[in-house]
């Protein structure tokens, strides 16, 4: 087969998610296919630039240089919350800016375009918050719940307020 | 270029000796800020988007910086060659999140304010405290007042000196 625009080149899931996993998280860990389903012959991949994307949230949990100076580190559970988040972005074709570990503890994912900005942050106490900023009136933010429905809703609320037209 | 140079120069107490200015010596804390004046604050390049501080980067509980008034915004990068410097303004910080309450609750109102709290080796040290209800809150337990805080902090930032 050829690789679609869908297929990922990133290390398998498993490095991604450990083995002891949350069953929490079960239902709602993204369908992507891994390395071992591209086409060997051509060794074509598929890089749609969410592949250092899913390397940089692997690496946030033992990199202690990628902290913020005094931050605990991400947990698992926040790492996880991020990998489905992430998972629904790709779904939805819609590349996030920068994943990076909070000062909060946990883990976020940035959005920035034309001088707007947005994040959703994955604390260690199973918090989910979100950030709209277009950086000149007063950001508005909220609470997500961990469900499918819940993140799929805040990546279309981040798209659409990206993608709107400037306010004069 | 001038700040570039002097950051050059004050890179770590290895090579040189700590500013005499970022000694506490007999000084005691004075809380006589002004609305222009500056706060530093030194960052990773992992923590600018755009030019700005990302909030995610920064934690809201007793916020570390360094004022203008006793330092030189270099002074927060003495022994940590390598970071950048930011910079906020006391007028900066807001006096009434949440803009709005979040679904279903009451949020009391926040305020923030600068609170000099020396170090004997960086008498600049300056806390950004909340408040609410006229007392002092060590801990917001309002994510939305804690994340509206640090987008708010990022939107105004400044990044003076890249890492």
């Amino acid at each position: 087969m050829t690789a679609s625009a869908t297929t990922l080149t990133y290390a398998s899931l498993d490095e991604v998610v450990p083995a002891t996993s949350s069953p929490r998280f079960a239902g709602l860990l993204p369908k992507i296919e891994t390395k071992s389903s591209l086409d060997s012959t051509t060794n074509q991949s598929a890089d749609t630039g969410f592949d250092h994307h899913f390397v940089k949230l692997r690496s946030l949990l033992k990199n202690s240089s990628l902290w913020p100076d005094g931050a605990e580190a991400p947990s698992v559970e926040a790492q996880q919350q991020a990998l489905v988040m992430l998972g629904q972005l790709h779904a939805d074709r819609f590349l996030p800016t920068r994943i990076v570990a909070s000062a909060e503890g946990g883990v976020a994912i940035c959005f920035s375009k034309d001088n707007k900005y947005a994040d959703i942050e994955f604390l260690n106490t199973g918090e989910i918050l979100g950030v709209v900023s277009n950086r000149r009136d007063r950001p508005i933010a909220w609470e997500i719940e961990p469900s499918a429905r819940d993140l799929a809703r805040a990546s279309a609320r981040i798209r659409k307020f990206l993608d709107a037209s400037p306010s004069p | 270029m001038t700040l570039h140079g002097r950051l050059l120069g004050f890179a770590s107490s290895s090579t040189h000796p700590r500013p005499l200015r970022m000694i506490q010596g007999n000084r005691q804390p004075d809380d006589r800020f002004r609305p222009k004046d500056q706060l530093y604050r030194r960052c990773k390049i992992e923590e600018i988007i755009d030019g700005h501080l990302t909030g995610v980067s920064l934690r809201l509980d007793d916020m570390s910086t360094n004022w203008s008034k006793y330092s030189k915004p270099w002074d927060v990068i003495f022994d940590y060659p390598g970071y950048g410097i930011a910079r906020f303004r006391v007028l900066d910080l807001p006096t009434d999140l949440p803009t709005e309450d979040p679904p279903g609750a009451t949020v009391a109102s926040h305020s923030f304010r600068p609170q000099h709290r020396p170090c004997q080796n960086n008498y600049a040290h300056t806390e950004i405290w909340a408040f609410s209800e006229g007392q002092r809150k060590p801990r917001v337990n309002s994510n939305t007042v804690k994340k509206e805080f640090r987008q708010l902090m990022s939107d105004r930032s400044l990044v003076l000196y890249l890492p």
